[in-house]
């Protein structure tokens, strides 16, 4: 043994009994502490407003901020599988929308709620495959392509509904706008269902590894025999799917549909990925690094509103905080 | 919905939140040409014996601004006019476009909701050059006042002071929050002083919270329920739209919270009228978009025909409504009678030049 | 010119360099070399100013470095030209080589013309024919490597920092290369030379300066080394383990013998291409690998062999001719299709279209055969570790965990991990191109030794190389392609270095 042992690192790793480490498979369902930056500020945000207002840690307070990042964190799941595998789908915000109104629509037209809930998630499933076949086909950018879809739903949810509300969606708000034991809101436990099917989608089946792989290399992906384009176009149908859950959701926390109501969301859940720790460029994050920044999102507008801050300076406040989160975030 | 009553730049608050939209419309825009349809009954000729062709120009598909063009394609034939109309998509270059059109078709007049204030001048100019008339819906600016036939819209300090001194006479004491609009283009801001000042008159009453909607249903919904978890004594509440107003409510009953407080709103849209009558909105000062336009377009033709004089604001007619008097609020839905009570309305005084904003 | 002084430089959990101290004399070529992980990638950092030191200092032609940043460096006259180039593809050969100095017209106006007119010039000067106004992206990347040399000079630099700069290469073009290092140091341009190729560097260099596990080994004249003598001295140990190489530790070793490469294939094939003509040069090419051997394809780029491992993975469609596999016509469309087949490439640039560096040694092996490991639509991850592991242990990757992110390998471990993609993917035809590329002395024997195991289950193995000196090493047959033709299919053992070399440059045959 030479005196210096332990002074190299690639040496160490050689010397080192290989099997010891590769059982650790229960890691991979954890969540991944690599991105500190996004819990610490989310840590410091909630002991500062607790401090200002007490009534931040309440149950009914807490189950406020939950049931608020509900719809964002639904669709925030969805913008992590995409933005995971190298894309990016702007449109999930009017998916919601379009898909709201339909329920609504139908709702309004006295078609029973379980034919517009299908209806819904069928409308919704079918923009994220037109999505899905257009990404694959071409060799336009998905921002500029998700960006025309966001447009044209738009368009379309404007047209159908000459711009005026659905204001019932019937029990819709009393299922998924309601509560469903212990006063638990009911949107928050499917929140939960939706970000551990999503973390177990991506840690442990192979469309969510070859998601992964193809946003880290899509070249090596396609050498390695993976069928590229059917993927994306499976990733974005369920992008779509989950976007339509996120517009039930919607509908019934608000007891209403309406053409504008998914403005800002695609950004919004872009911008919750990123912060959570999922980056713009493919090939890493998870389910619940983006939770993170989704509730960091969520905590932030409503300790701001407890603490009745104006409007501007919960801009301000908001883009300060999201720019420490990202500053803090451990560069990997 | 969001915008009914902002100073025609409505779509503005939209265009913050969907850059990329917007981004898009607007390079779309130059591709299509102006669009443009008429419509309207048969107008039968005024005294002057020529039917007059008033172009129509609405910025976005808004229901305020369908409404409104409604309005003034039935009241059209009544004043000797047929309306064409434009549809601008949220976009600038369109709009102007559609002016160009309009002026090419030798229009006599053209009655507008500008996309945005920086978009109007250049409409302004462009009409001025060919020296049609062009009545504007919102976005008054003094220094236009010479140039254009005329300027109507809502009073916006004095709209919202109504609401607020409402309030202060319906409530006997306690907390009072507010939940604001899109602030950056001075209405959402000017309801909220105006309320602020009307409440002034109760000093028992305070504003504890003013807190930001943004023209959207889940973010007033999420500010509702915060404010109510902060100030569990809430007693009233002013949300700067009808729309917001209906996020708001159903955050209240889910709190257990809406008998306790009091809300207040403005608009009134068919849903929030809806909402008045079944008590959960307590008041509300309404004013309808087809009034509003059929108003514009009689002192437009005025205007044309001479008998009216061309530069001045006028300010909208509203009608403050609680549950007891809906029926007086001014539809923005009208039939044709209800368009023929319109044209009968005495016709809207100028604002004073000591009085101008 | 260049002196380094007891440079130091730590990272988290590394030492990376320890005290380290060379000088570089103006006009000559100083070679660095050491096995991956040696330290001279860091020590090129810090020289080029990408990265300070921790103690020591950089003097250059008298000056004491102050600041360290790539811009005080290059103002000083010291360019790197690195392995992967630092060119801007979609720019013409002139604006690469004048980017960010551009001659200017008025303050904001690129004077063009005489853009054109002075990299013409410099080009000339260097005796490169290229068109001015082609894209780089174009360009091999021989030509691509010289117009950085052309780069650097404008830049007027003094120090010119090689690194690899033979690794894409074919033999003539590593003759202008090492034409245009003469030249350069004729001319009191410094080089300092890195590379794995001995050879080269005993043709080149007039001094070694060998680093070991980031300490300084010695710097001497290269006249006083021999090829042996230097391995021995990166390698750090005696003759007799470089010739038997990597001494495994005892808990590999274990699993190793617990699985034996013939339990992991067992499988017969034969390739056999007949009258094949494809893509723009191949011209009725006939070949055949019989199970068992390591066939070596070599020629000069453009050559024609690329594109026949192009076709025989699906992205290449040929024209006319067939591939025949145990006898069974072969046609692919896509790499899926011919991995479905029992084919399997091992591309050149492992880390660009090999692995995917974010994710694990286990899941990249996985990658390429995920039903395998899947039940109720579930990936078993036990099992893929287990299988990660298997492979780890045969192949000797050298890795503390199979967790471990492939982007943390070294170059020849990358290598293997596609090994085993390989094996995971159970191919019997395996094409490796340009395997030993880039990587160090050691990784190179075992990828040697692993590759002919791998031959000894029963694979074909088809080796598309431009090395010849390496692929004479460990292929049985040598195929040498020219101008999209086979000129030559020889033994291995009757083949040498010479010979091969002029076959593939069509040289002294046709006396």
């Amino acid at each position: 043994m030479s005196p210096e042992k332990g002074g190299n690192n690639q040496l160490e790793a050689k010397n080192r009994p290989a099997q010891k480490e590769p059982h650790r498979t229960a890691d991979r369902l954890r969540i991944d502490w690599t991105t500190y930056g996004t819990t610490v500020v989310l840590v410091v945000g909630i002991i500062i407003t607790a401090i200002f207002q007490p009534v931040f840690l309440t149950v009914s307070n807490i189950a406020n901020v939950l049931s608020q990042i509900a719809v964002l964190g639904i669709l925030t799941m969805a913008q992590t599988i995409v933005l995971i595998s190298g894309g990016i789908d702007l449109s999930v915000g009017s998916n919601v929308a379009l898909s709201g109104v339909t329920a609504g629509l139908l709702f309004l037209h006295g078609v029973p709620l379980w034919v517009d809930c299908f209806a819904a998630l069928g409308c919704a499933t079918a923009i994220g495959l037109i999505n899905g076949l257009l990404v694959a086909q071409n060799r336009a950018h998905p921002f500029i392509i998700t960006l025309g879809m966001l447009t044209l739903l738009e368009g379309i949810a404007e047209l159908v509904t000459g711009g005026s509300p659905v204001n019932d969606m019937g029990a819709l708000a009393t299922i998924l706008g309601g509560t469903i034991f212990f006063g638990i809101p009911t949107a928050v436990v499917l929140l939960f269902i939706i970000v551990v099917l999503t973390a177990l989608f991506l840690a442990r089946t192979p469309l969510g590894r070859t998601a992964y792989a193809i946003g880290g290399n899509e070249e090596a992906s396609y050498l390695s025999g993976i069928p590229i384009k059917r993927t994306k176009v499976y990733i974005y149908t369920l992008a779509g799917v989950i976007s339509g859950i996120a517009a039930l959701t919607l509908s019934g926390i608000l007891n209403a549909a309406e053409a504008n109501i998914g403005t800002g969301l695609e950004l919004q859940s872009i911008a919750a990925a990123v912060i959570g720790g999922t980056p713009l460029i493919g090939g890493r994050g998870g389910a619940w690094r983006s939770l993170q920044g989704v509730l960091l999102l969520g905590v932030v507008s409503n300790s701001l509103n407890l603490m009745s801050v104006g409007a501007n300076y919960q801009n301000i406040a908001l883009g300060v905080i999201v720019l420490i989160a990202v500053m803090v975030q451990k560069n990997r | 919905m969001h915008s009914q009553l902002t100073i025609g730049l409505s779509k503005k608050c939209k265009l913050a939140c969907s850059m990329p939209a917007r981004l898009l419309s607007l390079l779309l825009a130059g591709f299509f040409a102006a669009s443009a349809a008429s419509s309207g009954a048969e107008a039968t000729p005024a005294a002057g014996g020529k039917i007059l062709t008033i172009a129509f120009m609405r910025p976005g598909p808004d229901p305020y601004y369908q409404d409104g063009q409604n309005g003034a394609v039935m009241a059209a034939p009544s004043l000797g006019a047929k309306v064409v109309t434009y549809f601008s998509n949220n976009s600038q270059s369109q709009e102007l476009a559609n002016v160009e059109d309009a002026i090419s078709k030798q229009v006599d007049g053209i009655l507008m909701y500008a996309v945005s204030l920086s978009a109007e001048s250049a409409d302004v100019a462009k009409a001025n050059a060919a020296h049609v008339p062009i009545f504007l819906l919102y976005g008054y600016d003094k220094s236009l006042l010479p140039k254009v036939a005329g300027f109507e819209q809502v009073n916006l300090i004095e709209y919202g002071k109504e609401v607020g001194t409402w309030l202060a006479k319906h409530l006997a004491e306690g907390k009072v929050a507010i939940i604001t609009g899109l602030l950056g283009r001075g209405d959402a801001e000017a309801y909220a002083e105006g309320f602020k000042n009307g409440l002034a008159d109760n000093k028992q009453l305070t504003v504890v919270a003013q807190v930001p909607g943004d023209w959207n249903r889940q973010k007033a919904q999420h500010a509702a329920q915060d404010l109510i978890t902060a100030h569990p004594d809430l007693k009233g509440l002013y949300v700067e739209n009808e729309d917001m107003a209906i996020g708001a409510i159903l955050a209240l009953k889910r709190a257990g919270k809406l008998s306790q407080v009091k809300v207040v709103s403005c608009n009134g849209a068919p849903y929030g009228l809806e909402a008045i009558g079944n008590g959960e909105i307590q008041a509300s000062n309404t004013c309808s978009p087809a009034l509003e336009a059929v108003m514009g377009l009689r002192i437009l033709t005025g205007v044309i025909g001479h008998t009216t004089e061309s530069g001045h604001l006028y300010y909208s007619l509203t009608v403050f409504v609680t549950k007891d008097n809906i029926k007086d609020a001014n539809p923005w839905v009208p039939d044709q009678t209800g368009i023929e009570k319109f044209l009968s309305l005495p016709l809207l005084k100028p604002v004073a030049d000591s009085d101008l904003p | 010119m260049l002196k380094v002084e007891n440079v130091s430089k730590q990272f988290p959990g590394v030492r990376a360099l320890r005290s380290v101290s060379l000088e570089v004399n103006p006009g000559r070529v100083h070679a660095l070399v050491g096995e991956n992980g040696a330290g001279k990638s860091t020590l090129v950092k810090i020289i080029s100013g990408a990265q300070p030191p921790d103690s020591g200092r950089i003097i250059f032609n008298g000056q004491v470095f102050e600041e360290y940043s790539p811009s005080y460096a290059s103002a000083y006259g010291i360019s790197v030209v690195y392995q992967r180039q630092q060119l801007v593809p979609m720019l013409s050969v002139a604006e690469n080589i004048l980017l960010g100095a551009q001659p200017r017209r008025t303050r904001f106006l690129i004077d063009r013309s005489a853009t054109y007119r002075i990299a013409g010039d410099l080009l000339n000067r260097l005796r490169v024919k290229v068109d001015l106004r082609k894209r780089v992206a174009e360009l091999t990347p021989a030509l691509q490597q010289e117009i950085a040399i052309a780069k650097a000079l404008y830049r007027q630099a003094k120090l010119i920092i090689l690194d690899e700069p033979t690794a894409a290469l074919g033999p003539k073009q590593i003759e202008r290369l090492f034409e245009l290092i003469r030249d350069l140091c004729s001319h009191g341009i410094s080089i300092l030379y890195i590379s794995h190729h001995l050879e080269e560097i005993f043709r080149l260099a007039d001094r070694i300066t060998i680093l070991r596990d980031g300490r300084l080994v010695t710097t001497q004249s290269t006249s006083d080394l021999t090829q042996s003598a230097v391995v021995n001295l990166m390698a750090g140990h005696d003759p007799q383990r470089v010739a038997e190489p990597a001494a495994i530790p005892a808990g590999m070793a274990e699993a190793n013998s617990e699985v034996p490469m013939e339990a992991l294939v067992a499988e017969e094939a034969l390739l056999e291409i007949r009258g094949l003509t494809a893509g723009p040069v191949l011209r009725n090419v006939s070949l055949s690998v019989p199970p068992g051997q390591v066939v070596g394809l070599t020629g000069i780029l453009g050559s024609g062999t690329h594109d026949i491992a192009q076709v025989l993975f699906g992205l290449m469609q040929p024209v006319s001719g067939e591939v025949l596999l145990e006898g069974t016509p072969f046609t692919a469309r896509s790499p899926q299709e011919a991995i479905a087949q029992g084919v399997f490439l091992v591309p050149e640039n492992p880390a660009r279209d090999g692995v995917v560096a974010q994710l694990s040694i286990a899941q990249n092996i996985s990658l390429v055969d995920l039903p395998s490991i899947t039940r109720f639509g579930l990936l078993q991850l036990r099992e893929e570790a287990q299988t990660a592991q298997k492979y780890v242990s045969v192949l000797r990757i050298a890795a503390p965990s199979i967790m471990r992110e492939v982007s943390k390998l070294s170059g020849g471990n990358q290598q293997k991990v596609l090994l085993a993609k390989a094996l995971q993917a159970r191919a019997r035809v395996l094409i490796l191109e340009e395997p030993t590329q880039g990587v160090d002395v050691n990784a190179k024997e075992e990828i040697h030794r692993i590759v002919r195991e791998l031959a000894a289950t029963g694979k074909a193995v088809l080796v598309i190389s431009t090395d010849i000196r390496d692929l004479l090493l460990f292929t049985d047959r040598m195929i040498v392609l020219r101008e999209g033709q086979i000129v030559d299919d020889l033994s291995a053992e009757e083949a040498d270095y010479t010979q091969v070399l002029n076959l593939t440059l069509g040289v002294g045959e046709s006396e």
